[in-house]
């Protein structure tokens, strides 16, 4: 990982020159991270570049729009601000991209099942290993038994879009899992058993809509169809119906714009695996489109553009 | 209430957790804590299913008493007028209903109940559903042993053993828990079916409570918590720094305890529908969007600084507590990584109002950040 | 309202009349179904109710008729949304609901003997309207009377004919004005605060009701104080958006205020109490 000396020395550098950089500083402990909105010299004391940088900070783009932005990103979240500029969500002219080389961070959800993380001591992150001390014991795991799944397929570990490049662009790391790995061993499970399953799941959903707001590609969000009621498409009621109808909704709009970078399902405080719901999707625009979403700025998604015979989908030449 | 007996509730066998339970579940709805993958949720109680009293129920007892969706009428139309109005319409009103026992809860869980207690019952106009929720719900909570980082009760006048908002209140020893009846209500639901607890065990579970206490890093002194807080009302720098990461999604407040903000809608189908109240947050944009497109809380920072002060400045003005518990759900769930501790703690004495963008802030109407 | 009843539960009424007030606007009148309820409606001016539209929901309106005329109770209506765009469509002989009133009133009490100034913004003037027409249904309680109503363009003024016939009235000065100058218009022309301070109403023995936008409030409230109305004299409702209006859903709150409860109307100095947050 680049070091985090000479990121502070390329904000400082940027700074003057914009309204605000963002980037990430030590969060409630020592395995999490929050964002941080650097204005001035002193607050760059407080940038960090580490593996608890989990989020992904293009979600603050369109909420800063109007203003000279600098971003840091990893590898994953630079396709977020590729779709966002595509879409024009996002002026490319306002913005300053800090990229970072990046081998992997450390999913809290997968930390949380291997550790009594409410009780942290203390945290050490090696090379190629987490040490934790919790609740007077210490645990020594594999950084891979930690990472997030996306980490573990990762494919562009280094920011593909940037003004500014700090450290060294590494080979993409060796895929030690297939990304749609759980979504195969989950589709593998008979229809009754996935139903069950989102039942279950959406039932604790809290209708926060952390995965709507943390999702860099979720724009609307204020006058999102979940909660609008002119028109009325969603009953406020909390059944599962509903949870589930706007998880779906989701999903659709996200198709073919997606990037998969999880953080929807990372920031939902339920623990409700949403991701795989992208996952569907993304694997179906793969296949009929052949298109990875945030790749190319001067792409278009396929679901923004129409052709009137798509040459994968098969007309059924009702009359 | 002052009822201070204490009563043995073993592990296992008669006289135990799930013999109690299934006793209990005959003349009521009985929920326990469930683990499922990061969250702990009360679900209706299984007696096959394991019991986890390890983990803090992660969005609190509150839903029990103050379900997300209420239904506070119904409403039936006999016709539709031309116009598509309605003639002769029909309002049913709903209750709630049913006893519920709550077993398992965290005591600043269940202490957040006394807070909603306040606003809801005390202030005035009564909440009729959370009257009705409030009487039926037997609240029984465990004693926490080892507090989590994020823990903060002792900041505000909590305890890992407050009983304040427990009908029951549980203590883990070796082999069972020891049972202190906080409330008559209490009282009722073990004096038949519990042994009275040996002066021994008493003693051990008091121990644990202190250790418990002991845990806990000394608080820092509150008292002009809310002086401070309100003369930084208008600095928003502080609060744009604060806020910088939150993406106001409302799940600090929905997780919270203490929080009861709602909305009211209605859900129409045909001639018929029902009138519900369903949580609310402060954190979110529509909170305050007025109709003449005017927002007094535009950014994500006007609307944290609601947040914050309403539990630690505006609260405490009607009631004279803080509408905190402590908890820490907010902390733990938050999905950027904010932390209220940090702000109540950092936020420093002023001599006079600093106001910076607050004025100016409002220019930026309608636009939610 | 008894502390035990169903704060929730809207009263059934009936629309017994329309007025198309603007493009934008319409009056209903409204009698609660139950008479004996009717009988027992008894507010004060200022005071609000929940109108509620089965299906789509509720909102917040002012009762603008006033105490003194209770053949029924009115609503004068901008449709921005759901619950008023649904009250647009309707027509006489449909049901809707009323829960009220709600609120607190016009300090009608320490308003008696004194000079009045209402100073109202489109819509802003139904409250005044009903704070008015109580005053001059008491007529010898109050001293002079005047009024300065502005709105976009002519055709935005609510209550016309009632504004012509108090414009007739010797005992009260009723000045109009648009936002800007439009054909066929030979009133005033100008922003409500500028014209206010181009009247110049003399403060002494006066209070000055005001409502309207948040901006034109801000901005008269600052004209007032210019003329040298000081801040008890100053009268204001605030908007807020609402749902219980009873204090309990707690979206209304400055500070520890509540608008629904402790509103919606203000003295500018009570305003200066509360935190910067309207
Ligand atoms: C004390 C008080 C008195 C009022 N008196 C009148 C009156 O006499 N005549 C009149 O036309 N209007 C009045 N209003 C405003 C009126 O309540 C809103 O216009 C109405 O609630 C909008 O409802 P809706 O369902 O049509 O809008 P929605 O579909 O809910 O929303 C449309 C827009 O209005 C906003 N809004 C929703 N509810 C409210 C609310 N309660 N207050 C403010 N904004 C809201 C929404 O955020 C959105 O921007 C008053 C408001 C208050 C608080
Ligand atoms: S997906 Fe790749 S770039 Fe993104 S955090 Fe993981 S390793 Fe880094
Ligand atoms: S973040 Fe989780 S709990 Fe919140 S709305 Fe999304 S799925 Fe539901
Ligand atoms: S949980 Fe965190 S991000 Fe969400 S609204 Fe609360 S403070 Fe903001
Ligand atoms: S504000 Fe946070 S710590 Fe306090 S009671 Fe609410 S969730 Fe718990
Ligand atoms: S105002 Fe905000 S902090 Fe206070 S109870 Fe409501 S949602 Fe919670
Ligand atoms: S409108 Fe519900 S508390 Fe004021």
């Amino acid at each position: 990982m680049a070091d985090v000396a000479a990121l502070r020395r390329t904000v400082l550098e940027i700074l003057p020159r914009v309204d605000l950089v963002i980037g990430w500083q030590r969060g409630p402990d020592a395995l999490r991270a929050a964002p941080l909105l650097m204005r001035n010299a002193a607050d760059v004391d407080r940038l960090i570049w580490d593996r608890t940088c989990v989020h992904n900070l293009a979600t603050f783009l369109p909420r800063e729009k109007g203003k000279k932005v600098a971003i840091i990103v990893k590898g994953c979240d630079s396709r977020s601000v590729i779709q966002l500029v595509q879409e024009g969500l996002v002026d490319r002219e306002d913005l300053t991209v800090i990229g970072l080389p990046c081998d992997g961070v450390v999913s809290q959800a997968k930390l949380r099942r291997a550790a009594d993380m409410d009780r942290l001591e203390s945290a050490e992150i090696g090379a190629d290993h987490v040490e934790i001390t919790a609740a007077g014991k210490t645990l020594r795991m594999a950084l891979d038994a930690v990472m997030p799944d996306k980490c573990l397929s990762c494919a562009y570990p280094n920011a593909l879009l940037f003004d500014r490049f700090v450290g060294d662009p590494m080979e993409p790391p060796q895929q030690r899992q297939d990304p749609y790995a759980r979504l195969d061993a989950f589709e593998a499970l008979p229809l009754e058993e996935r139903f069950d399953f989102w039942k279950r799941e959406m039932s604790r959903c809290i209708r926060c809509y952390a995965c709507r707001n943390a999702c860099p590609l979720c724009v609307c969000r204020d006058y999102c169809l979940a909660e609008s009621r002119q028109p009325h498409y969603q009953s406020q009621e909390s059944d599962v119906r509903e949870k589930w109808f706007f998880q779906l909704i989701h999903a659709t709009h996200l198709a073919g714009r997606c990037t998969e970078c999880g953080e929807c399902e990372r920031a939902c405080p339920m623990g409700i695996p949403v991701l795989l719901f992208k996952k569907k999707l993304g694997r179906i625009m793969t296949e009929l489109f052949q298109y990875e979403a945030g790749l190319d700025v001067s792409a278009t998604a396929p679901l923004l553009t129409f052709q009137a015979e798509e040459e994968n989908i098969v007309e059924k030449q009702w009359l | 209430m002052a009822v201070t007996q204490r009563f043995f509730l073993a592990h296992e066998g008669p006289g135990g957790v799930a013999a109690w339970l299934s006793a209990m579940a005959e003349t009521m709805r009985v929920m326990t804590p469930v683990r499922e993958g990061i969250s702990v949720v009360f679900r209706d109680h299984s007696p096959e299913a394991p019991l986890d009293f390890g983990g803090l129920d992660t969005a609190g007892p509150k839903a029990a008493v103050f379900p997300q969706t209420e239904y506070l009428l119904r409403y039936r139309a006999e016709r539709t007028a031309p116009v598509g109005g309605h003639r002769g319409v029909k309002l049913e009103e709903v209750r709630p209903e049913g006893d519920v026992l709550l077993f398992g809860a965290s005591p600043c869980g269940a202490r957040g109940l006394t807070l909603m207690d306040q606003v809801l019952l005390r202030d005035g106009v009564e909440d009729p559903c959370y009257r009705i929720w409030r009487e039926h719900a037997l609240v029984a909570a465990i004693v926490c042993q080892a507090p989590y980082s994020s823990c903060f009760c002792n900041w505000v006048g909590g305890a890992p053993d407050d009983a304040r908002g427990s009908d029951l209140l549980l203590a883990e020893i070796e082999d069972g828990f020891v049972v202190e009846a906080v409330t008559d209500k209490g009282l009722a639901a073990v004096r038949e079916r519990l042994a009275v607890a040996t002066e021994e065990q008493a003693r051990a579970a008091a121990e644990r409570a202190e250790a418990a206490r002991a845990a806990l890093p000394a608080p820092p002194d509150l008292d002009d918590c809310p002086a401070r807080l309100n003369a930084a009302f208008d600095d928003m720098d502080f609060w744009n720094e604060a806020a910088a990461g939150c993406i106001h999604c409302g799940a600090c407040t929905y997780a919270c305890p203490t929080c009861t903000c709602f909305n009211i809608t209605d859900e129409a189908s045909g001639l018929a529908g029902e009138r519900i109240r369903t949580w609310d947050s402060c954190m979110f944009p529509n909170y305050t969007q007025e109709a003449g497109g005017h927002n007094p809380r535009p950014t994500r920072a006007h609307r944290l600084r609601n947040r914050v002060l309403h539990k630690f400045a505006f609260h405490p003005a009607r009631f004279g507590e803080f509408s905190c518990t402590g908890c820490g759900r907010c902390i733990r769930l938050c999905p950027m990584g904010l932390d209220i501790r940090t702000i109540i703690r950092t936020i420093e004495p002023r001599t006079a109002t600093q106001t910076t963008e607050s004025r100016t802030g409002r220019a930026k109407e309608a636009k939610h950040v | 309202m008894s502390k035990r009843a169903n704060p929730y539960l809207p009263q059934p009424g009936t629309i017994i009349d329309v007025v198309e007030e603007t493009p934008a606007i319409k009056t209903f009148r409204v009698v609660l179904d139950d008479p004996e309820a009717m009988l027992d409606f008894r507010f004060l001016p200022g005071q609000v109710a929940q109108l509620s539209v089965f299906g789509a929901g509720e909102a917040t309106f002012v009762i603008n008729s006033p105490p003194t005329r209770m053949e029924y109770l009115q609503f004068t209506v901008l449709r921005t949304g759901e619950v008023t765009a649904r009250l647009h469509a309707l027509g006489v002989g449909d049901h809707v609901g009323v829960r009220g009133p709600l609120g607190n009133h016009f300090p009608v009490a320490q308003l008696r003997g004194r000079d009045l100034l209402f100073v109202g913004g489109g819509i802003g003037m139904a409250p005044l309207r009903t704070l008015l027409l109580y005053v001059l249904d008491n007529r010898a309680d109050f001293g002079h009377l005047a009024l300065l109503y502005g709105a976009r363009t002519p055709q935005d003024f609510c209550f016309g004919e009632e504004l012509a016939t108090w414009g007739a009235r010797r005992d009260i000065d009723v000045v109009r004005t648009v936002d800007a100058p439009a054909e066929g218009w030979d009133g005033r022309v100008g922003l409500v605060p500028h014209v206010l301070e181009e009247l110049r109403p003399t403060a002494e023995g006066c209070t000055a009701v005001t409502c309207g936008p948040p901006v034109m409030i801000r901005f008269t409230v600052q004209a007032l104080e210019k003329l040298g109305f000081g801040p008890e004299r100053i009268v204001t409702t605030l908007e807020r958006r609402m749902k219980c209006g009873v204090g309990l859903c707690g979206r209304c709150n400055i500070g520890s205020v509540l608008v629904c409860r402790d509103g919606p109307v203000f003295t500018k100095a009570e305003l200066d109490l509360l935190p910067n947050d309207y």
